[in-house]
């Protein structure tokens, strides 16, 4: 590790710290309905839109109505993706004449961009038509990030409110998260991405000739290439701001026209982890305790810390199996040392380093550098992040109501250990909350599992494994903890773009989606219904430095006790290979 | 529309009347708790 990096690892931090709390007090306003600088613009194109539509502002729903509203919206969204794919080539805007994306890749990539994962099984640049690119994929990257920001405000109000029916209005939650804060800041980010050399154009693909005439892998000499054009910059914006993560290109963050300087590089994994993060302030806004939010974002921030620095630590560090092969290992001015294995010159191994953190913690999926090419204690910290749940900040609401479910299951355990009495901001946490809670941590860990365990005893999940051995293993185990946990990023190394891993792929992102969504509205529904019980003698404070760590040590065990075997069968004995 | 498109949009309209189910079966157990902790 070298000053420069942890400087550049604690920049990043204290950035991402001084924005969170204007962003999410804004929030805070978008979803109380309260008057924002952006009223005078935007005030008529959201009345426009309710009176469109024929929505209500005013009329609430309860946690069921909300649910089939998020249901069937998310279904008409897969419906679109999946018939612009199957007939791309019947349409405009497609200069490279692609044809119609097939039947298992539709449904995979369908089902991807409308739960919010983005996890690509395709390359964009050779697959997908820039309507189907815009239209498609780019909406869906908005309405997909709205729908996870609209539970979380469904979710904060069935906390902040007391004896009540109903949580709010799915739909106006959707519309405001989009109008509000995800459109004026992808705008923003687009222009400055632009700005930077991200480009923007519908223009066909450009045939270059080389300077020099340069051999392929096959021996055949080549003298030029096609460089793939597009509107990549509108793209890219809400890709990391909405944490979806897909690209535009194969190489995703690490193509220089997604991610050309150093520049786009920090913003982009700021935008990462902006509106997650800024959430935590938001939440301890409605519910009138803004202690609450940030004990949540300390929590959140003390894991990722951790993880930021032992990835840039086991990145860093020397090889052992390099170093017999008499490779330089030395960081100097000129060498960065450690491993360098799939990882841009340009962005190094701080940069690479955050931004894996950074794009496991949240559910992004994004990435500037080959996770399969990290060491394997690298690669376990990018999998263990994605094994926490994706509570660590998390996608852009669906990180928050995930860890306020830990926190429910914190405050129930110690009650049991301590004898205080279950409760969380007022509400008394019983059996049906417990259930909830339940199923909302074991349905991930065992679709990751069973599907896992699948594809490693069938002829057609083994056939897309290039690493025999206990790489190979992390490969699948990888494959399905990013499409659970509506991740999106890949490990790189196997070949998943076939009918039985876009097919189970395809089930583990819509459960990790939507059989997460409905139980959490359900248990925001129980807890709008109760009575305030006023804080009392045995009430556990949820927002003291005790609380925080508590609640640390809960998201880690119940991550260790659901994943710690899987990882043994593979990066940590990879680990001992490699040192042996 | 060939054979394998009818395939993936039936397991999709599967899943989400399977989702529909998993609401029903969280309200019936919220039901259930009636007037026991409100």
């Amino acid at each position: 590790m070298t000053l420069n990096g942890i400087a550049q690892i604690i920049f990043y931090i204290g950035v991402l710290t001084l924005l969170t709390k204007p962003l999410g007090a804004f929030m805070a306003r978008v979803y109380n309905r309260e008057k924002t600088f952006l009223d005078p613009i935007l005030g008529p194109l959201e009345r426009y839109i309710y009176r469109v539509a024929k929505i209500n502002p005013d009329e609430e729903m309860d946690w069921k109505g909300n649910a089939l509203a998020m249901l069937i919206f998310n279904f008409i969204g897969f419906l679109a993706v999946y018939a612009l794919q199957r007939m791309q080539q019947f349409f405009p805007l497609n200069p490279q004449s692609f044809a119609a994306v097939s039947s298992d890749s539709s449904f995979n990539t369908a089902v991807s961009f409308a739960s919010n994962t983005n996890w690509q099984g395709y390359g964009g640049e050779t697959t997908m038509s820039y309507l189907t690119q815009m239209l498609g994929l780019t909406v869906q990257n908005f309405v997909s990030a709205a729908t996870g920001m609209a539970i979380l405000a469904l979710f904060i109000r069935g906390i902040a409110r007391h004896s009540a029916k109903t949580l709010g209005n799915f739909w106006v939650d959707m519309t405001r998260s989009i109008l509000y804060v995800l459109l004026p800041l992808s705008f923003i980010f687009s222009l400055v991405l632009v700005s930077q050399g991200v480009i923007q154009n519908n223009s066909a693909y450009v045939t270059v000739q080389f300077l020099q005439q340069t051999t392929d892998t096959s021996g055949a000499k080549i003298s030029e290439q096609v460089i793939a054009m597009g509107p990549v910059a509108s793209q890219i914006a809400i890709k990391q701001l909405g944490t979806n993560g897909g690209g535009f290109f194969n190489t995703n963050s690490a193509h220089p026209f997604e991610n050309p300087t150093p520049l786009t590089d920090f913003l982009e994994m700021l935008a990462i982890l902006l509106i997650p993060a800024a959430l935590c302030y938001t939440f301890g806004k409605i519910v009138k305790d803004t202690r609450q939010g940030w004990a949540i974002f300390s929590a959140m921030m003390l894991i990722l810390v951790v993880a930021l620095f032992s990835m840039y630590g086991v990145e860093s560090s020397a090889n052992s199996k390099y170093a017999a092969l008499h490779i330089d290992q030395q960081s100097t001015s000129i060498n960065p040392g450690g491993n360098m294995e799939g990882k841009e010159i340009r962005f190094g191994i701080p940069n690479s380093s955050i931004w894996a953190t950074v794009t496991t913690a949240a559910s992004n999926g994004s990435v500037n550098s080959m996770h399969d090419s990290y060491t394997p204690l690298g690669g376990m910290i990018t999998l263990i992040m994605l094994h926490l749940g994706e509570v660590v900040f998390g996608g852009v609401g669906s990180g928050l109501y995930g860890m306020l479910v830990f926190i429910i299951i914190a405050v129930f355990v110690a009650g049991l250990l301590v004898g205080r009495t279950p409760e969380y901001l007022g509400h008394k946490i019983e059996a049906y909350e417990m259930k909830m809670a339940s199923i909302l941590i074991l349905i991930m860990p065992i679709t990751v599992l069973v599907l896992t365990a699948l594809a490693v005893v069938t002829t057609d999940g083994k056939a897309g494994i290039f690493n025999p051995g206990p790489h190979g293993f992390s490969e699948i185990l990888y494959v399905f903890t990013s499409q659970a946990n509506n991740n999106g990023s890949a490990f790189a190394g196997a070949s998943v773009n076939t009918p039985f891993y876009n097919l189970t792929g395809g089930l583990a992102m819509l459960i990790g989606r939507y059989w997460l969504a409905v139980p959490t509205l359900a248990l925001a529904g129980s807890l709008v219904r109760k009575k305030l019980v006023p804080a009392g003698e045995g009430t556990l404070p949820t927002h003291t430095p005790l609380f925080i760590f508590w609640l640390i040590a809960v998201v880690l065990i119940v991550g260790a006790l659901n994943f710690l075997p899987a990882l043994a069968l593979g990066p940590i004995v990879e680990h001992f290979m490699m040192v042996q | 529309m060939t054979m394998d498109d009818i395939l993936y949009l039936g397991i999709a309209v599967v899943f989400f009347i399977a989702t529909w189910g998993l609401l029903k079966v969280c309200d019936l157990l919220a039901e259930h708790k009636q007037g026991e902790n409100l």
